[in-house]
């Protein structure tokens, strides 16, 4: 208890204090954010007045046949949403799912907490909770209850962007409880993660085989959602969908801690039963209670581990920090094997010959990307990530679901591939320039040396897409698509990057990351409904191209506009 | 107070500590000395209970790494590191929570007076210089009243006024019967201060001894320091003073080149 009051205090006094130096920011945040509320609430009244009365009834006069399904596989759409028939039996299609999409959200979180706690998962403290916190009479289980605690605050803070998807859920025809629960859910979710990664941690610290297994196939385990099912439909001969039923819609799968009990509070958030989905929600707490209780009476020994990292992290503030003050970096010495792959990459021979002026930063970009990675600089592990994505959705839409449509099999791994771009890329791509005086020294104009530095990033993602784009092309067996795909990805890669950038340059380099990050999410929501308008329209037209052109040019313009200001604020973004 | 036994402390395959064994009594200032890469830091380390090490230390009976002995230690880092949203009176209201102290506030106020830094109280940690750091570091160590101190180059970034506040503080713990643990570099501050002196080379203890020893055989710190870590004796530490001298003597003549 002590510990935990002495975690609230902290993150309050820390809190309040930020605000207390950056009260302008937060008022100027707190502004921008009424306005988008006002300027929607506008909007939303101007519509419904605007419509006419009885302008939604609908009448039908379509005489309907008595149905008779087919006992092996048929689809009904009801009222309700979508009843199948498979081999006699019911499965309410929007439920499964629903609780697909939850489970295999809710698994990958666990298991990148347990995968990440092995490695890392005490790397959460800086030299000033060495300092002070582990000396002082406080058990260390205790110091790690405190830091996580205060890891959950700032976390908690850093999904409030997330509110901002209600109206989207909304107007995708959920209803306003349900989208706060599952706003709630997802924030749960990250809670959840960071105890299990501290959990891994303590346990395999001692475990050091299983710690290695756990570190190397650990990922593997992020299959097991869809190779279960997989194994039911091929290996023991049961239904498509009985077998999704059995591991996402059975009682027994809602039983599983953590996974079953949050895939089951999903469903059940998005059905509208509020009382199960409490009874879940409950159900995970306590489970999470129980978790920091085993945690906390674990025999730990970890300072050592947290004092190395501590160390790294503080060396490498240090670095940064002498780098921009004009000084030069010397990066960090690598052992062993990862000494013999620094050495090969030093040993590259690479030139600037042919940029001068602000193109070295786009020379720079490309030069170290052809330093450090195979393939010429084509495999980066960003590209390793999408071309993995790609594969994964396709095969599993291709011969899982045996969707044979083009345009399915190029959209479903494309919307894997946006959702994780849009949370990898909240950093500022201009970073490590903008922290050397070097950019501020050149005699160039602020437009040049942004627009190379930043066209370095489109060409850098453009290459981490072309693998992904390849394996789209192949599997949909449509390359017009598979193409198109990949260049909205990077028209989408293009936006996210500048918006951080400006958000970045906007922002004093002294606020909370979060705070960068809730600007950012704001910003990027922005043109949602111009890109998802746009690309409506285009496939009303009947030209799948159209749509994909749309939503390429919306980015484009929203990009450039976001990008006109950020000269103006270079100098003020030294950090 | 502080028991260390048989400490061994490995690095891959490199001992940082090697069989390193002494004891220190209550009351007293004991110097820890050697040149870079002795050991001291490591050791320094063990104790506090940052690393694991092969070996026994206790505090007043406890093991090191338990709450009932860290009751009795307190901790000045080499390097200075503070929360950047926290301001001065902040850190030390978290670390008098963090102790569960009560009634900390005079002493408190006592000790940010002795170092100056009284009227900077609505300073945030980032905001301070570096000497004001360290400063605050100290006050923050100070604050519990531990029994057993262990500082860690204490002396550097301070300046005139903060030295000889610190020197002061220190004879006065020890007249209260604290014991002060100090590693460092530069045996001249150190020089009428300290009661033991353990020296460290390549892990190990090379030497340890009182202030009382010493002066009975008259040597001086530095003296025995330089027998120890690199086998002078006091005519060669002579010859290599009055060399010194003379060079600098040449130097200063005007119009001469310096080689």
């Amino acid at each position: 208890m002590r510990v935990v009051k002495l975690a609230l205090w902290f993150m309050v006094k820390n809190f309040v204090n930020s605000v207390k130096r950056q009260w302008k920011i937060y008022l100027g945040l707190g502004i921008f954010i009424a306005a988008i509320v006002l300027i929607g609430f506008i909007a939303d009244n101007f519509g419904s007045a605007s419509e006419e009365p009885g302008a939604n009834t609908e009448i039908s006069e379509e005489t309907e046949e008595p149905y008779v399904p087919n006992p092996q596989l048929d689809l009904v759409i009801d009222d309700d949403g979508c009843i199948l028939y498979e081999n006699g039996e019911i499965y309410d299609i929007g439920s499964l799912i629903t609780a697909a999409v939850g489970c295999v959200v809710v698994w990958i979180f666990i298991v990148l907490g347990i995968v990440g706690g092995s490695k890392n998962g005490v790397n959460i403290f800086d030299m000033q909770d060495v300092n002070f916190l582990f000396p002082a009479p406080i058990k260390p289980q205790s110091v790690l209850l405190f830091k996580m605690i205060c890891q959950i605050g700032t976390s908690l803070m850093g999904s409030l962007y997330i509110l901002y998807q209600i109206p989207n859920l909304i107007n995708m025809g959920m209803n306003i409880w349900g989208a706060l629960l599952l706003v709630i859910g997802f924030i749960v979710l990250t809670m959840v993660n960071k105890f299990i990664g501290v959990f891994s941690y303590i346990f395999l610290s001692r475990r050091e085989n299983l710690k290695k297994f756990v570190g190397k196939y650990g990922f593997c385990f992020m299959a097991l959602p869809i190779a279960i099912p997989a194994v039911l439909h091929f290996g023991l001969g049961l239904g498509i969908y009985e077998s999704l039923n059995t591991v996402f819609g059975s009682v027994g799968a809602y039983c599983i801690p953590f996974v079953g009990w949050l895939m089951a509070y999903t469903v059940y958030a998005v059905s509208g039963e509020y009382l199960l989905c409490g009874l879940f929600m409950l159900l995970t707490l306590v489970g999470t209670g129980l978790l920091i209780s085993v945690t906390w009476r674990m025999d730990c020994d970890f300072y050592e581990d947290a004092f190395a990292n501590a160390i790294v992290l503080e060396d490498a503030k240090e670095q940064i920090k002498y780098a921009a003050a004009g000084g030069m970096s010397y990066g960090v010495k690598h052992e062993g094997r990862a000494g013999k792959v620094w050495e090969k990459r030093r040993n590259k021979k690479l030139s600037f010959e042919g940029y001068e002026g602000a193109s070295v930063f786009f020379a720079k970009t490309i030069l170290n990307r052809k330093r450090m990675y195979r393939l010429g600089g084509l495999w980066s592990s960003t590209a390793s990530v999408y071309f993995w994505i790609c594969t994964g959705a396709g095969l599993f839409m291709r011969f899982i679901v045996k969707e044979i449509s083009p345009l399915a099999l190029t959209l479903v791994p494309m919307f894997i591939c946006l959702v994780c771009m849009f949370f990898r890329s909240f950093f500022n791509p201009l970073q490590q320039d903008l922290s050397h005086n070097f950019i501020y020294m050149i005699p160039e104009s602020p437009f040049a040396l942004i627009g190379w530095g930043m066209g370095g990033q489109v060409l850098d993602g453009a290459l981490d897409l072309i693998p992904a784009t390849v394996v789209i092309s192949v599997i949909s067996l449509h390359p017009g698509y598979g193409l198109s795909c990949g260049l909205l990805l990077l028209s989408m890669h293009v936006f996210f990057g500048m918006t951080a950038l400006l958000v970045n340059l906007i922002i004093s380099s002294y606020l909370p990351k979060i705070l960068s990050n809730i600007l950012q999410g704001i910003v990027r929501m922005l043109p949602f409904f111009p890109v998802v308008l746009a690309f409506i329209l285009g496939l009303f037209a009947g030209n799948v191209y159209i749509a994909f052109l749309g939503v390429i040019l919306v980015n484009v313009c929203v990009s450039l506009l976001v990008y006109i200001p950020c000269p103006f604020f270079l100098h003020s973004g030294k950090r | 107070m502080l028991v260390v036994s048989h400490v061994t402390k490995r690095y891959n395959k490199e001992k940082a500590c090697d069989d390193v064994s002494f004891t220190l009594t209550d009351g007293g200032i004991n110097v820890l000395l050697g040149p870079n890469g002795a050991g001291k830091s490591t050791l320094m380390k063990s104790i506090i209970g940052f690393l694991k090490y092969e070996g026994q230390i206790t505090v007043n009976g406890y093991p090191n790494k338990s709450v009932e002995a860290k009751r009795f230690i307190g901790y000045m880092p080499e390097i200075p590191s503070l929360y950047e949203n926290l301001t001065v009176s902040d850190h030390m209201e978290f670390v008098a929570r963090a102790y569960r102290l009560k009634g900390y506030e005079a002493y408190r106020d006592e000790l940010l007076a002795r170092f100056e830094l009284d009227d900077k109280l609505k300073k945030f940690g980032n905001e301070l210089s570096k000497g004001m750091q360290q400063k605050l570091s100290l006050c923050c160590a100070l604050l519990p009243r531990p029994s057993l101190l262990l500082m860690d180059e204490p002396m550097i970034g301070l300046d005139p006024h903060a030295i000889k506040e610190m020197k002061k503080l220190m004879n006065q713990m020890r007249e209260e019967g604290q014991t002060l643990f100090i590693s460092t570099h530069i045996i001249d501050s150190m020089d009428m201060l300290w009661d033991r002196a353990i020296i460290m080379q390549k892990g190990c203890i090379k030497g340890n001894v009182s202030r009382q020893e010493l002066e009975a055989e008259g040597k001086t710190l530095e003296q025995v320091f330089f027998e120890i870590t690199e086998g002078l004796h006091a005519e060669d530490m002579r010859d290599a003073d009055m060399t010194s001298a003379a060079e600098g003597a040449k130097s200063e003549k005007p119009g001469q080149e310096e080689r």
